[in-house]
């Protein structure tokens, strides 16, 4: 009779520590599967990319940016997402523009900022100067930066940072 | 009762048997979870936004969506009706209940339809042009 | 008799904390598998995304910025500008701001641009 007890108690036993091992596996499967793909990095890159190529390509500047003289031209500034085909259009007005983008043009010579323009959500940049653990929750940020020759030989040094949001679709 | 040497007893029998069933459960459902709907339309929607982002005016793309498509079928969703581009975000649905977005930046025109071509069953073919006024 | 059941009882506390010992090491180590795998899914990135979706070549990893520097570089017309500007170059090399190789960029476009 005692035998029988001991083996009951063993098999629900058995049981309850199969229950927990699964429960344990269920939940690995859910956290691994559960998040979602951040491309958030790689989407910054394209976009900084887009960008520079608009700005730079071919080894000339894009004819908007610079007046004969070499001056920069505010209406490039004003029409930029226009003249680099770019849509920071969402669909709902409650929903923040997930992107920022900022170009800084520094003179050669001494590195000072000669021009500078940005579009998007400027929230974003200060999610750029936190480095602690659990930043997938803040946006992600690039920074590139390359150097550009005018037509009238003047050479700046062309900064610019990318920043995509949109952590609801890429973080859980 | 005492067990006695070599015979397997009706107890024990239920015992594996109950274990095996157990296993094949967790198993069963390890297996769906990996081909998840929404995994795989999390990772259409935004592999195909990225793509739009990069690509030029005059480009053409030839996308793989066969993975997609096996659990379309599946959910008896229309190949020609998975992906949606439209407002400058790429919706993929892979069955009536579910479906992911994701938003990109690039001002183009897309154009998008499945590929009849042989051998390219499966795919979307992607054309890129310029938007109009631009 | 009473040694008997003596010793019988002690077996018995012995085992049921044997059960309980090994109860909580599996929960433990459940529990770190459990936080392994989350921190293995907060990885998930798509990298090379082009290659799994449209072909099986893989993709070169090139730095358009550098290029673009170079071709800056290459179109100057001053020997002195070209110094400084390369000297600069270099220094953004080192602190990691291109991602290509510096060297083997150069080679790549002087010889593309005698091509021409």
């Amino acid at each position: 009779m005692v035998y029988k007890k001991g083996e009951k108690l063993i098999s629900v036993y058995w049981f309850t520590i199969l229950v927990i091992v699964a429960v344990g596996i269920v939940l690995m499967v859910n956290s691994y599967y559960g998040n979602s793909y951040d491309v958030r990095e790689v989407e910054a890159e394209i976009l900084s990319e887009k960008v520079a190529n608009c700005i730079y390509f071919g080894g000339k500047v894009h004819p908007l940016l610079l007046t004969p003289q070499g001056v920069f031209r505010e209406d490039f500034r004003d029409n930029f997402m226009e003249r680099c085909s770019l849509n920071f259009d969402v669909q709902s007005e409650f929903t923040p523009i997930p992107y920022y983008v900022g170009v800084q043009f520094l003179t050669f010579e001494d590195s000072r900022t000669f021009f500078k323009f940005s579009v998007g959500n400027n929230n974003y940049k200060s999610d750029c100067e936190i480095k602690l653990g659990g930043s997938e929750k803040l946006a992600k940020c690039v920074e590139k930066e390359f150097y550009m020759k005018t037509s009238s030989e003047k050479i700046y040094l062309v900064k610019i940072l990318s920043i995509v949001g949109k952590t609801n679709e890429n973080t859980n | 009762m005492e067990k006695k040497r070599g015979e397997i007893l009706v107890e024990d029998i239920i015992f594996m048997v109950l274990n095996i069933a157990f296993l094949a459960i967790l198993v069963f459902f390890l297996i769906n979870q990996g081909s998840g709907t929404s995994l795989i339309e999390d990772s259409y929607s935004k592999q195909v936004a990225l793509l739009i982002d990069s690509a030029k005016p005059g480009m053409i793309m030839k996308v793989n969506f066969e993975k997609a498509r096996e659990v379309s079928d599946e959910s008896g969703r229309a190949f020609s009706d998975i992906l949606l581009v439209k407002d400058n975000y790429v919706t993929v649905k892979l069955s009536e209940d579910s479906g992911k977005s994701y938003h990109f930046f690039n001002d183009i025109n897309v154009s998008y339809y499945p590929d009849l071509n042989p051998g390219f069953e499966g795919f979307y073919t992607l054309t890129f042009s310029r938007k109009n006024g631009i | 008799m009473k040694t008997q059941i003596k010793k019988d009882s002690k077996g018995q506390i012995g085992e049921t904390l044997t059960w309980i010992v090994a109860t909580l090491i599996i929960i433990v180590i459940l529990i770190v598998f459990i936080f392994g795998a989350s921190l293995l899914g907060k990885t998930k990135v798509v990298g090379n995304f082009r290659e799994s979706l449209t072909s099986g070549k893989s993709i070169e990893e090139i730095d358009p910025f550098l290029r673009k520097s170079f071709f800056t570089l290459f179109s100057l017309n001053s020997i002195e500008q070209k110094d400084v500007l390369e000297k600069k170059m270099l220094s953004l090399y080192e602190k990691g701001v291109f991602e290509e190789d510096y060297n083997i960029t150069r080679m790549e476009i002087v010889l593309n641009y005698n091509k021409r």
